[in-house]
């Protein structure tokens, strides 16, 4: 049991790294609007939509320190409003929006981007006029933030759509339930 | 009773993320950053050569120049000038000053992970001589952007269709306009502040006037594909067609001022 546990948390870690790889990839490999995507949120949320647990959270705060480094706004500021939208989401999908349609999961994508950004903004905002620096929110910026939150919450609908044609039928939870109903 | 368990999680994601972020701004976490760091951009290059290689991005070398109408480009823009230069003795003494003294050769590993900003990451630091407000070129002379963030081993390059960026520059008219060139958000460049009677046509070439630090004259920027003159604004300003598009480069040069 303690190995299966060693083995589980070795695989999260590995997930992580490799999620971090593939963002980073993804930047260098497409250009826009493709690479507006976010792979790093748009793998947590469909976890934490799939099955919400801890680790999947700890996870995420690991990507997003490590994704850091590769940042040039002040540090922890990009990790903090992305772990911050992830934290809301997850409470959101086990407190509010309990249903797991796709519609759903639509949206708590698109709420998770938009807060999200919001946070990012006002931050990032903050710091500028703290350090006299000019700072102005672009219409540009926001739709460049708006297509950004739409290709994630759709690229999430998509992979949550063709999982869960996987996940309900190879659940043996499912089906326990299905024979029960028969 | 899953409710409960996750205020548990939050409270320890909270703790655990100040923690890095107080140890981060003390310096405590340098050296593993660093190693993380250059781990990563490690595994980044095979990738990267990879792209190199497909042609995704064309295969570039400081070396070998740019391909043969940027080449034409550069030329005639070098012919106009050496004229300047002839009638500007004390210019040409600055730019001499200034001169392209040493160039280091970086290679493009990552780009930042932020879609709101253009900056790309080199794989030279601190320790190559690589320091802030540096220009980044490619190939012959055309100006990619600036050193904003330097690490050890790697360094951040703002772009110049950043939002930030904001680069001195002149047109190469026969009113030698001068003006700050501007990026908007990765989808276009303008130069401001031209005063409204110079006279601009399109196609005429923009290079940095060298008026401000570390930052050469003569590099170039693009060409003028817009004028916007507007009557009850003081100054007109010039959309610019970029010499390169900065999303396909792979190897860039630091001009170092040693």
């Amino acid at each position: 049991m303690r190995f299966k546990n060693i083995i589980k948390r070795i695989s999260t870690f590995l997930l992580a790294n490799f999620l971090i790889l593939l963002h980073l990839s993804w930047r260098i490999i497409f250009h826009q609007p493709i690479d507006l995507l976010n792979i790093i949120m748009t793998v947590f949320l469909w976890l934490i939509v799939l099955n919400p647990r801890q680790k999947y959270i700890l996870a995420a705060t690991y990507t997003l320190l490590v994704c850091e480094l590769f940042y040039t706004s002040p540090f922890g500021l990009e990790s903090f409003s992305q772990i911050s939208a992830l934290l809301l989401a997850n409470w959101l999908l086990l407190n509010v929006l309990t249903n797991r349609s796709l519609i759903i999961v639509f949206f708590t994508g698109l709420i998770s981007m938009i807060v999200y950004r919001t946070i990012f903004v006002i931050l990032s905002y903050s710091n500028s006029i703290l350090q006299n620096n000019t700072a102005n929110i672009s219409p540009i910026l926001i739709k460049l933030f708006f297509h950004e939150a739409l290709l994630t919450a759709v690229t999430l609908s998509v992979i949550y759509l063709i999982s869960s044609i996987f996940v309900k039928r190879l659940r043996p939870e499912y089906v326990l339930e299905t024979s029960r109903i028969i | 009773m899953q409710y409960h368990s996750f205020k548990k999680t939050y409270l320890l994601v909270i703790g655990v993320f100040f923690l890095i972020i107080f140890l981060h701004y003390l310096g405590a976490l340098n050296f593993i950053e660093n190693k993380i760091r250059n781990t990563i951009v490690l595994v980044l290059k095979p990738i990267t050569t990879r792209i190199q290689q497909d042609g995704t991005a064309p295969n570039s070398d400081l070396c070998l120049g740019t391909s043969t109408s940027s080449t034409a480009d550069q030329l005639s823009i070098k012919n106009k000038i050496l004229e300047q230069e002839n009638f500007e003795l004390k210019n040409q003494l600055n730019f001499k000053n200034r001169g392209l003294s040493h160039l280091i050769t970086a290679e493009i590993v990552a780009k930042n992970l932020d879609t709101a900003d253009q900056i790309i990451v080199l794989n030279r630091g601190s320790i190559d001589g690589i320091k802030n407000d540096q220009p980044v070129i490619y190939g012959d002379g055309i100006l990619v952007g600036k050193i904003i963030k330097v690490e050890e081993n790697i360094s951040f390059a703002r772009v110049l269709s950043d939002n930030h960026s904001k680069i001195a520059a002149t047109i190469l008219n026969t009113d030698h306009s001068l003006g700050i060139v501007e990026g908007g958000f990765g989808l276009s460049i303008k130069m401001t502040f031209i005063p409204r009677n110079e006279n601009i046509i399109t196609g005429d070439q923009i290079i940095t006037s060298g008026l401000e630090m570390s930052m050469p004259r003569g590099l170039t920027i693009g060409k003028v594909a817009a004028i916007e003159n507007e009557s009850y604004q003081p100054f007109q300003q010039a959309v610019i067609t970029p010499a390169i598009d900065y999303e396909k480069i792979n190897f860039v040069g630091v001009i170092s001022a040693q």
